[in-house]
């Protein structure tokens, strides 16, 4: 047998901790484990504040060839942080020995729609990352930090055999850790200014179709750390509101240039709504999203006067210059730190882990909440209207899905609060279709339809006519109409306010299709539900995690067929109707004369089914 | 391979269940959509695919009728559907697909699409599937 590269055996040097931690038994696992962590073992050593050192030992076992992906080993480093130590090893299930070492790790940029950041990447693949093999990596990094707070995940998509945690702090230094509710682990003191935390046997995440992120289901642990008399920790959200208060201050200051925009914009305008609707008009439509995090960058926005200058930035730019803007026209606001994987962010543990920044705009007394649908009423009292600028296709008053229903920090002068974004309505988030057709005595149907769509499920499309052109706006246009008709020929399609993102976008088009009622002697079968199937192909299993719907939504469907002349309704299905709570299912059939109506509405109330509904669903 | 499953084939349609015949297409997307090609098309390989299913309908029920046998010859290709009643209450069908060709130019497209859909087409017709009369008059 031949061996190649510079990671090859022959004088592969595997440490003994490794040798341990491969000859452990492991335990049972369900059949489709993909790989077992043997050891997670990440060492935390604060050496001053903002600074501290992060040693890390993890040793998996491939089971199947689906953990093969196990072996694309990666250590990110951002700006000032040194790389002191990364080495790799694996055994096969041979016992052949490979080695990787720094040289053989390539250095690669931040993966994401991010345009420039300066965390680069370390990454190498691990030599014959098969099944049976061991792979072992070991890094250390000296780290900066921007607050004196660690985060770690305690658990892994697979299963994990031992996970140590220690942490070391000077002399006097003082910790908080946060863990979720009922998962926390006792400290262990291991050395003076030293702990230890240790779990055993923690499980994986199984994946299921239509499951809540992955993120958001792993345990994970957050550890503030402060120096002798130091108050305010970032062990609450207060804190962590405070921090980022401080980070931001004066960056929402407006410039006279900023001042004359808005002046500009708002003439003539008194109302709260009429110069909300104008300003964040303006921000949706004339700063661009780019996003540019160098160092603090990844936390802490440019100044509003630079962003209005430049016309571009990313999540907390934009959010910066509009409650600049907003200052302006007499508009109080604040920034609130969201995470876009919902139930990432854990009320019991306080953490600087998000990845996106919205806006919350304080309604003055005189405007009626129902006035829009994403108001939030914070601790104090205050009423906010919550938006998210970086959004182009949702108005200001709505919340795309993703945000909704989800913890988030409210950062207000004096501190933080945490909140959760409000749940839209069903009609905040519609689709109504009402189609016309013709079927003839061969079969074959023919028809106009007219969709109106609002909230998601208008600002999806928007998005999607955004990035395409002509000819892929049809081909995906005749790829969801394929779905529902065979054969079809689409005569005509329009698209109305597109543009216009407070009125609903409307599609109206004409088509034909061969064969559509399908002959069967005398009888002939036809499908009243022309368009849109509703269902899911979900296995049915015992369920481990929420089923996750999506959005909030009610999707209505009017259709009315009229028949061939020679022929008459013979036989139509009862009339359906689902209530489960979270949604609601109704449809109904009707004849008039010769003309076949056909109604359908569906609704969805909730954004997550929890698993012990999976029947109900 | 060998597997057991369960799962949902028949609609209620008043009076009728309407029952899917090719189990295995129950789910198949159609193979093409747009009304318009630019490019060639490539299959990897040419393919078979041969179905064979029997279906027992429920006690009290009986088969009202069959998706009609059909069949579709191209020079490159060939797709054959038969369904048959095999005992009074049960239901076979067979389904033969034969794709011989790997590549196609863009004028070929209209010819391969009206193929495919056809085979969808096809392949979407249920049996159907109504009480006895002897069950429908003790009610």
């Amino acid at each position: 047998m031949g061996l190649c590269g510079s990671a090859a055996a022959g004088g592969a040097n595997i440490p003994d901790w490794v040798r341990q931690a491969a000859a452990q038994p492991l335990g049972t696992y369900p059949a489709e484990t993909k790989a077992v962590v043997v050891l997670d073992q990440t060492d935390y050593r604060v050496t001053a504040p903002g600074d501290y050192v992060e040693h890390s030992r993890w040793v998996v076992k491939i089971l199947r060839p689906e953990g093969r992906e196990e072996g694309d080993l990666s250590v990110n480093l951002g700006q000032k942080e040194r790389l002191d130590y990364l080495h790799a090893w694996t055994i096969d299930r041979l016992a052949h020995e490979y080695e990787l070492k720094e040289k053989d790790f390539a250095e690669r940029s931040f993966p994401s729609f991010i345009l420039y950041s300066d965390i680069r990447f370390l990454t190498a693949k691990a030599p014959a990352a098969d099944p049976g093999s061991v792979i072992a990596f070991e890094w250390e990094v000296r780290r900066h930090s921007w607050v004196n707070q660690v985060n770690q995940f305690f658990q892994e998509t697979n299963p994990v055999s031992q996970i140590r945690i220690s942490l070391t702090l000077p002399q006097g230094w003082e910790f908080k850790d946060s863990w979720p509710a009922g998962s926390a682990l006792t400290p262990v003191r291991i050395a003076p200014g030293r702990w230890e935390w240790v779990a055993h046997d923690l499980p994986g995440i199984q994946e299921e179709p239509m499951m809540p992120p992955k993120h958001g289901l792993l345990g994970r642990l957050a550890i503030a750390y402060f120096p002798p008399g130091e108050t305010g920790n970032m062990g609450s959200w207060a804190a962590i509101g405070r921090w980022y208060s401080t980070l931001t201050s004066g960056r929402r200051d407006p410039t006279p240039e900023i001042t004359e925009q808005v002046q500009r914009l708002v003439a003539g305008k008194s109302d709260f709504d009429s110069k909300v609707r104008l300003l964040t008009a303006f921000l949706q439509s004339e700063i661009r999203y780019v996003a540019i995090e160098i160092g603090i960058g990844g936390y802490q926005p440019h100044p509003a006067s630079d962003i209005y200058r430049h016309r571009y930035g990313d999540c907390k730019d934009k959010t910066t210059l509009l409650s600049s803007m907003l200052r302006v026209a007499g508009i109080n606001s604040d920034y609130v730190v969201i995470h876009t994987d919902r139930g990432f962010v854990n009320p019991t543990v306080p953490s600087v882990w998000f990845d996106h920044v919205i806006l919350a705009l304080e309604l003055p007394g005189d405007v009626k909440q129902d006035e829009y649908s994403s108001v939030v009423t914070a601790q104090s009292g205050k009423r906010y209207l919550i938006f998210d600028p970086t959004d182009e296709y949702t108005p200001v008053g709505s919340l795309r899905s993703e945000l909704q229903n989800s913890y988030a920090l409210l950062v207000t002068d004096s501190g933080g609060e945490l909140i959760r974004t409000p749940l839209l309505a069903p009609d905040s988030n519609s689709v109504t279709r009402t189609g016309y057709f013709v079927l003839t005595s061969d079969g074959s149907l023919s028809g106009e339809v007219s969709e109106d769509r609002s909230g998601d499920s208008a600002m999806y499309e928007r998005g999607r006519l955004h990035y395409t052109d002509q000819r892929e706006r049809t081909n995906d246009f005749e790829r969801w109409l394929g779905r529902s008709i065979q054969g079809f020929t689409l005569e005509d399609v329009k698209i109305e306010q597109a543009d216009q993102i407070t009125k609903d976008l409307v599609f109206n088009y004409k088509f034909t299709t061969p064969q559509y009622g399908q002959t069967r002697g005398p009888l002939m079968l036809v499908r009243p539900r022309v368009l849109d199937d509703k269902s899911a192909q979900v296995e049915h299993k015992p369920r481990h995690y929420a089923i996750e719907l999506g959005a909030t939504a009610r999707q209505t469907d009017t259709y009315e067929i009229e028949i061939p002349k020679n022929y008459r309704v013979e036989d139509i299905p009862d009339p359906v109707r689902i209530d489960v709570g979270f949604a609601s299912y109704q449809s109904k059939i009707e004849v008039d004369g010769s003309k076949l109506l056909y109604w359908r509405e569906y609704i969805v109330r909730e954004l997550s089914v929890p698993p012990e509904k999976f029947d109900d669903w | 391979m060998q597997f057991h499953v369960s799962c949902p084939i028949a609609v209620a349609a008043g009076k009728r269940l309407m029952l899917a015949q090719h189990l295995f297409q129950i789910n198949e997307k159609p193979r093409f959509s747009s009304t318009a090609r630019s490019n060639g098309i490539y299959f990897h390989v040419p393919w078979q695919e041969a179905d064979e299913v029997h279906i027992k309908v429920p006690a009290g029920m009986e088969v009202e009728s069959l998706a009609p046998d059909d069949i579709v010859k191209l020079e490159y290709a060939l797709y054959q559907v038969r369904q048959k009643q095999e005992a009074p209450d049960t239901i076979f069908s067979r389904r033969d697909f034969i794709m011989g060709q790997g590549l196609f130019t863009p004028n070929e497209y209209k010819e391969i699409k009206g193929f495919f859909d056809k085979v969808k087409s096809d392949d979407d017709q249920p049996a159907l599937v109504r009480l006895s009369p002897s069950v429908a008059t003790t009610k």
